[in-house]
């Protein structure tokens, strides 16, 4: 279900409820929390969890199989049984009719006709996580950093975990499951700050997200020929920035969740549009994801070792996978591929040039900017439907800017632009400080604050609400 | 963003948590009360529950499953086919806001219409009006005219209606009639018809349920309606009323890459280069015909899809320039354009096979290969409406930029009953730059209403005035009409006065001077100031729908009417019901110079059984054998005995034929026969039997305990026959090594006992024939006691009895009903298919008739590629145990399940009716859908209001059965006619035995047992060789399995003292 739904909204007391009715009885309670991921994940269809079961029974296993197994050959037997069986999920779900179709077409461009039947899978839901977490658990267990789950259920809470199922963070067995073996423990700062993330989410997703989606965005990137250079140029920018929002909301809700039933899940963003160069940006854009491709690809494939061409082609060949994790499509093996060549570039650059250990705040600024001017502009290749239509927008950005006409820029837009910016650029520390100013509040001042943002949320929020994007992922 | 936790902060926090429950408890409970106390302004509302409606509301979206989150790369992953034809559904129903923009956006000089993503799919909203068939009234006859009013008023006016009106009264749109001036006078002076009668009168045909009448509009048209905008209300409007005829003529892609609707076009692969004589310069070899474009494959395997929607009829034109075109029906090949070296460069057509239920139609072009369109009809009746509009089109580029011949085939092929000229638009500006005058606009209209005329003489046609054309195109300026507006609107009327048309001022009706300035402050209209945004389309399509319809309100009925009706590819083939040919579902295969525009005449699924049919009318002493295999609907007995009654009333009967060995049944009642089993018994039933059951071919088998008795009797109503006529009964039993000794009776007389020891070799299913005189017969069967068993090494164990029929020795059909209710053809591959095979080898039909699907079609997960592997194993088992039979699919029935208190529809039906279609023309069956004849998906709930269905929704009462046993026996005599009036379509097989010298001998020692022996002195038990023993009396002899003779000497001797050979 989706977490700006009325669904969640009557989800998540019954599951908290239940829950913590049932702290002190650890096994109760991984049941209760099973049940109710399963319940949550269920919501869109039933069937995917038949795949889900599967993948985590399959993990699970190969992991007992680590722990007891002494024969390096065996280990990475069942290693490569449980990294197959995730990879060959996802790529028949994901990427089976895509990569079909590219030797068809690649047949026909050579004078061959192949007849090509579209499996016509339907993706699970928030499967590519699932399958890097799954990943990570046997990896870890491999390289004895993480010990092997007796308890099915352990490992079951872990992949199917509510709040971060659907699209993350990607959470670490090493991280979640220490947690699930102690006993819940929530204090009203803690309690208070959870919910004030959540209301802040909510905010994000339903006042920022979703009104630049629905008054600037879509109808810029439906047709960008028919709008104004200055409204491509702004839907670009809102795009960026609606994107960021609607991610970090969905991760703000989840880590905010996970919080109100006792567990930390790390951070996924750190300000990310304020990096100074596209390394920082990557270091700061969906860190679970980027820190899991550094340990389980990056650095598996040599890292920052070697010489300077296999240090390029690494970060190239991470890049492409993280571009093609997104979906399915050329638009995002070209993005990520892009972003991999101008990482190279950067790095060249460091390397030939030399990188200022400090830096002045004017060449901060710069660099900055010029670093947020490259993701906006890689970001068309990620919102257009396809290559010919991003290069539409790409072209449609320097037309049309007669008279700076910009009927798509109305106020509200505009409104919610600018905020966007602001939240952006406000530090952890403010967001800081109102958590805590909520969390001590008296009781009625919190009950008033979320009513009063629950209406607030229902008059203001855009009528027609999206799903969160990385969901499709 | 990163919300850290505060250490200071924590510390002096309360530790339990208890403050965090009840911040949340509190907000749910204030949420719940805000939500549900009433007074509370709406404003201060989380959610509204304080009304009932509102609650269920509330709990309709709890319970709702979320919106999917699929994105775009997913959808184009799942492939062309399942993903376009989602899509293209969608932007056929004006529902794709990414793609919906005009198409004129590329055209040199003519701005685009920006149609904001919320303006689309307001004007496509047919569910305000009733659309399906019987939904529809039909027309009712006053004074011995049809009366259009009443039926018009019939149909309630929607919400939207309402809106639209208050729409069109706000912006002071006053409308205009249709001027539709009578075109020929009596002597009287009085009107015979009007200019549009044409149209008029096939609308009064579909308004009274004329099955074949088909009203065709082609609207030929600039820009306006590129992109389907005006002409879409006008179809809504039209198909609500008179039923949907299918989607018409289809692009395969929109004329401008970028922008307009793809409501007409295909969904197309990036690489098509569409041209069209409005903006582009023509390539050499292009030819434009009625759509004045083409569309070039600029790569191998560009590809476009269209959907189907219920299309049953297709047809292809391209430009033969050699290359090679595909047609895929759902991924099955319908039509191969073979490239040639021969190239013609001529426009050509050709027609391809649409199955019923077909979804998405798939052309593969290769590289240089120009397509210029496709035609998808229903072959229903109903209207179809073809939108041609060209961006930048004017009257002069119809009548000097396309191919007169071309444009002239098409469109007589497509028949229209109305022509609609929607030009003037860029006539307006021309006239503006002085670049045409009154005179030679009126001279070149003109001639393109001529063109029109030449091709399609008894078509009505319509001129519809351009919109209004302001001076600017500046968005700020004041708007004023253009004054040459006016001069374009005066030429129409003229040559439409001039050409016998009907006349609409749509100028006029939208207001006149300033109409287009009053859309545009209400922002109706696109910043070109020329093209109305889809919301002021849809006003402009409601003022010339309306006008039309009361035009058709207003005029009399012409006095000799003229109804436009559908012309199938072959002009003599009669419509069928429910009957179709798997040659009509074949692809067909053109190589390229050979390609003619008509399909050849083909012999047919059915040709051999007419052929026995037609030898039977002309006097044959023929048996034409007819089997049916399937679940209840065959085992109810009612819907075979009714067929049998009406093919044995045109060809005469043989006799009851098959019953399956069983306990009592009144189902047998109405057709003469009692059956019933006393002592020790019991029934195997096939639908228990996991694999290799060992029933007959109706899937069952009766075990006789020593001393039980099966009997069965014939005719037995009939009175009682002193005429001695000769006949036969067969007895099915099966062998089994332990089985005891069973006495058979004939009448009354022991003709022959059943042991192990009369086995044949070949087979475990033995048959025992038994000459009879008269049709009023019985038989029994008895086990013997074991303590009665003579010895002879019997086993004493049961007798297994799998079926009896009987046969007169007179030409006719027998038709035999071998089912089991609740069985799917999947169940009979859990049958011993050697005894299934071998019981429907003995009947050596000439037709096999499968009536399965109705079960299946009730399974929630019927599995495609099993059902399919199933059913091809059951029609397999069928078809070569009947080398020589033709075979007949019969689809399953509509039906609905409980679900509680809540019917719903079988969920499996079209997955069943596909495997069925497909299978049957792979087989080179013919296929019946009985869905089709009970009227379609849905049909089941008003037969059963109508008692003609039981009210579980799934069987039929006598009634219903005989409506489904007639519509079945009614095409095929159809058909059988169809054939016999060209003896090209029918198939006489040399082995069939017509030569005069087998029918008098009936023993060719080839098996062959199909003609009836001369005048049925067949000298019975005396001359047949006799196996079994004797009758004491030397009344009957009979026939059983001399162990030591070969199987086919076996059946020759069988049928030898079946057939009495002299």
């Amino acid at each position: 279900m989706l977490f700006h739904s009325l669904q969640f909204l009557l989800f998540l007391p019954l599951a908290l409820t239940a829950w913590w009715t049932a702290a002190d009885r650890p096994t109760l309670r991984k049941v209760i929390l099973v049940v109710a991921s399963l319940v949550f994940y269920m919501a869109w269809s039933p069937a995917p969890v038949v795949l889900l079961l599967f993948l985590t029974f399959v993990d699970w296993a190969v992991g007992r199989g680590l722990a007891v197994s002494t024969s390096t050959r065996g280990r990475r037997a069942l290693l490569a049984l449980s990294l197959a069986n995730n990879l060959v999920a996802l790529g028949v779900f994901k990427y089976a009719d895509w990569l079909t179709r590219i030797v068809v077409d690649a047949a026909a461009w050579c004078g061959v006709t192949l007849v090509y039947r579209p499996l016509g899978l339907l993706l699970p839901v928030g499967l590519s996580f699932l399958v890097f977490q799954g990943m990570s658990y046997t990896i870890d267990v491999y390289r004895r950093d993480l010990v092997a789950r007796r308890s099915f259920l352990d490992v079951l809470a872990f992949m199917t975990f509510f709040p971060h199922v659907v699209a993350g963070p990607i959470v670490r067995a090493a991280d979640f499951l220490p947690q699930l073996g102690q006993r819940p423990h929530v204090d009203d700062d803690t309690g208070g700050r959870a919910i004030f993330r959540i209301v802040l989410g909510l905010g994000k997703k339903l006042v920022v997200a979703d009104l630049l989606e629905a008054n600037l965005v879509s109808r810029v990137f439906a047709d960008a020929n028919a709008a104004t250079g200055l409204d491509v140029t702004a839907a670009v920018v809102g795009y960026t920035l609606q994107i960021y929002y609607d991610f970090s909301a969905y991760s703000d809700i989840a880590i905010g969740t996970a919080a109100l039933f006792g567990f930390t899940l790390k951070e996924n963003f750190d300000k990310p549009y304020l990096s100074a160069n596209l390394f920082d940006f990557w270091r700061r854009w969906h860190m679970s994801l980027n820190t899991w491709l550094r340990d389980y690809l990056y650095i598996p494939l040599g890292g920052n070792r070697g010489n300077r061409a296999h240090v390029l082609g690494t970060v190239f060949v991470t890049m492409v996978v993280a571009g093609v994790w997104h979906g399915a499509d050329g638009r995002f093996l070209v993005w990520g591929a892009l972003h991999g060549i101008l990482l190279c570039v950067v790095r060249l650059w460091w390397w030939t040039v030399g990188r200022a250990k400090h830096p002045s705040i004017l060449r901060t600024t710069a660099t900055t900017l010029l670093t947020f001017v490259v993701v906006v502009e890689l970001r068309i290749i990620f919102r257009a439907p396809d290559l010919d239509a991003a290069a539409v927008v790409f072209t449609a950005q320097g037309a049309h800017w007669a008279g700076l006409a910009a009927p798509l820029l109305t106020p509200i837009v505009v409104a919610v632009l600018v905020a966007a910016v602001v939240g952006h650029l406000v530090p952890h520390a403010t967001y800081h400080r109102l958590a805590g100013v909520f969390a001590r509040a008296p009781l009625p001042v919190r009950a008033v604050f979320l009513l009063g943002t629950a209406i607030f949320l229902q008059q203001v929020s855009s009528a027609e609400t999206t799903p969160f994007i990385y969901s499709r992922f | 963003m990163r919300v850290e936790p505060s250490p200071a902060a924590s510390s002096t926090a309360a530790r339990s948590g208890r403050g965090t429950a009840w911040t949340l408890l509190a907000f749910f409970v204030g949420a719940a009360a805000l939500s549900t106390t009433p007074g509370v302004p709406a404003a201060l509302r989380p959610v509204d529950a304080t009304t009932p409606a509102a609650r269920a509301a509330l709990v309709e979206q709890v319970l709702s499953r979320p919106r999917t989150s699929l994105g775009d790369q997913e959808r184009r992953a799942l492939g062309d086919v399942v993903v376009d034809v989602d899509r293209a559904r969608r932007e056929q129903d004006g529902v794709d806001p990414a793609d919906d923009n005009d198409g004129e956006r590329d055209a040199p000089g003519i701005a685009a219409d920006e149609i904001p993503a919320d303006d689309v799919d307001v004007d496509v909203d047919a569910g305000a009006l009733p659309t399906r068939r019987e939904e529809r009234r039909t027309l009712a006859q006053s004074g011995g005219h049809p009366d259009r009013g009443a039926f018009l008023d019939a149909f309630p006016r929607s919400k939207d209606d309402v809106a639209t009106a208050a729409a069109l009264a706000r912006l002071a749109m006053p409308g205009a009639d249709v001027e539709n001036p009578c075109v020929e006078r009596d002597g009287a002076g009085g009107c015979v018809r009007s200019a549009l009668d044409p149209l008029f009168s096939t609308l009064d045909a579909l308004a009274a349920g004329d099955a074949r009448a088909r009203a065709a509009i082609v609207v030929l048209g600039n820009s306006l309606i590129a992109s389907d905008h005006v002409v879409d209300i006008v179809r809504r409007d039209l198909v609500a009323r008179f039923g949907d005829g299918g989607r018409g003529l289809l692009l395969p892609e929109r004329l401008s890459k970028t922008a307009g609707r793809r409501t007409r076009t295909g969904h197309g692969s990036p690489g098509w280069s569409p041209r069209s004589f409005g903006l582009d310069d023509p390539v050499a070899g292009d030819v434009y015909g009625l759509t004045g474009s083409v569309h070039e494959a600029t790569v191998d395997g560009e590809t476009t899809v269209w959907t189907a929607d219920g299309a049953t009829l297709g047809r292809l034109r391209w430009i033969d320039d050699g290359r090679a075109l595909r047609v895929d029906v759902d991924g099955v090949e319908a039509l191969r354009i073979a490239a040639h070296g021969t190239p013609s460069g001529r426009m050509r057509s050709r027609a391809f096979p649409l199955a019923r239920g077909a979804r998405a139609i798939r052309l593969v072009a290769a590289r240089g290969a120009r397509v210029v369109d496709v035609v998808l009809e229903r072959d229903a009746p109903g209207v179809v409406v073809d939108t041609i509009g060209i961006p930048a089109a004017s009257a002069r580029g119809f009548v000097e930029r396309t191919d007169a011949a071309a444009f002239v085939d098409e469109l007589a092929q497509r028949d229209p009953a109305l022509v609609v000229f929607m030009l003037g638009g860029n006539e307006t500006r021309s006239m503006a730059a002085g670049a045409l005058d009154d005179a030679r606009f009126a001279e070149l209209f003109t001639r393109l209403v001529d063109r029109v005329r030449a091709a399609s003489p008894r078509t009505a046609c319509l001129i519809v005035t351009p919109i209004d054309s302001t001076t600017t195109t500046t968005a700020d300026a004041t708007l004023v009409t253009r004054p040459e507006t006016h001069r374009v609107v005066d030429v129409e009327r003229r040559v439409a006065a001039a050409a016998g048309c009907a006349f609409f001022d749509l100028f006029a009706a939208m207001g006149g001077d300033g109409s287009l300035a009053r859309m545009r402050d209400a922002d109706l209209v696109s910043d070109d100031l020329v093209h109305p945004r889809a919301r002021g389309a849809n006003l402009l399509g409601d003022l010339m729908s309306r006008a039309l319809l009361a035009s058709w309100r207003k005029t009399p009925p012409a006095a000799q009417p003229v109804v436009a009706r559908r012309n199938a590819g072959d002009p003599g083939r009669p419509r069928f019901a429910g009957l179709s040919f798997p040659e009509e579902g074949r692809a067909v295969v053109v190589d390229g110079g050979a390609a003619g525009d008509e399909s050849p005449t083909r012999p047919h699924a059915l040709a051999r059984f007419f052929a026995r049919l037609a030898a039977l009318e002309d006097g044959r002493r023929m048996r034409v054998a007819v089997g049916q295999f399937g679940a209840s609907h065959t085992a109810g007995q009612m819907l075979t005995d009714r067929m049998r009654q009406r093919l044995g009333a045109r060809f005469g009967e043989m006799g009851r034929g098959y019953i399956a060995a069983g306990t009592a049944s009144n189902r047998l009642t109405p057709s003469g026969v009692f059956r019933e089993v006393s002592g020790a018994f019991d029934l195997a039933d096939g639908r228990e039997v996991k694999s290799g059951g060992a029933v007959g071919m109706a899937g069952t088998k009766l075990r006789l305990a020593p001393g039980a008795r099966f009997r069965v009797g014939f005719c037995a109503g009939c009175p009682v026959d002193t005429s001695h006529a000769k006949g036969t009964l067969s007895l099915s039993w099966l062998y089994t090594p332990d089985m005891g000794v069973a006495d058979v009776f004939v009448d009354g007389v022991r003709v022959a006992s059943l042991s192990s020891a009369e086995r044949r070799r070949d087979t475990d299913v033995q048959r025992l024939v038994v000459p009879i005189d008269g049709e009023r017969t019985t038989l029994d069967v008895v086990a013997r006691d074991a303590v009665k068993d003579d010895g002879g090494g019997q086993g004493g164990g049961p007798i297994h009895l799998l079926s009896v029929s009987e046969e007169m020795h007179r030409p006719g059909i027998v038709l035999d009903a071998a089912g089991l209710a609740g069985t799917t053809a999947m169940t009979a591959q859990r049958w011993r298919q050697d005894l299934f095979a071998e019981e429907v080898r003995a009947r050596d039909y000439d037709l096999v008739v499968t009536a399965w699907g109705t079960n299946e079609a009730g399974l929630a997960s019927l599995d495609e590629a099993t059902y399919r592997r199933h059913f091809a194993a059951t029609l397999d088992t069928l078809q070569a145990a009947s080398p020589r039979a033709d075979c007949l699919v019969l689809g399953a029935t509509d039906r609905f399940d409980h679900r509680g208190n809540v019917l719903v529809p079988a969920p499996s039906h079209d997955v069943v009716e596909r495997v069925q279609r497909s299978l049957a023309a792979e087989r080179g069956c013919a296929f019946f859908s009985l869905r089709d004849v009970m009227g379609g998906p849905g049909s089941m709930r008003r037969w059963v209001g109508e008692g003609l269905a039981r009210n579980d929704h799934v069987h039929f009462t006598r009634a219903g059965y005989a409506r489904l046993a007639d519509a079945i026996v009614d095409d095929l005599l159809a058909a059988y006619a169809w054939s016999s009036s060209d003896p090209a379509r029918l198939v006489v097989d040399d082995t069939d035995g017509f030569d005069g010298d087998e029918e008098a001998s009936g023993d060719n020692g080839n098996d062959n047992h199909r003609n009836v022996s001369g005048d049925g002195d067949d000298g019975g038990g005396e001359r047949a060789t006799t196996h079994g023993p004797a009758a004491p009396d030397g009344k009957a002899a009979a026939t059983t399995n001399p162990p030591a003779i070969g199987a086919a000497v076996t059946r020759a001797l069988g049928r030898q003292a079946a057939w009495g050979a002299p």
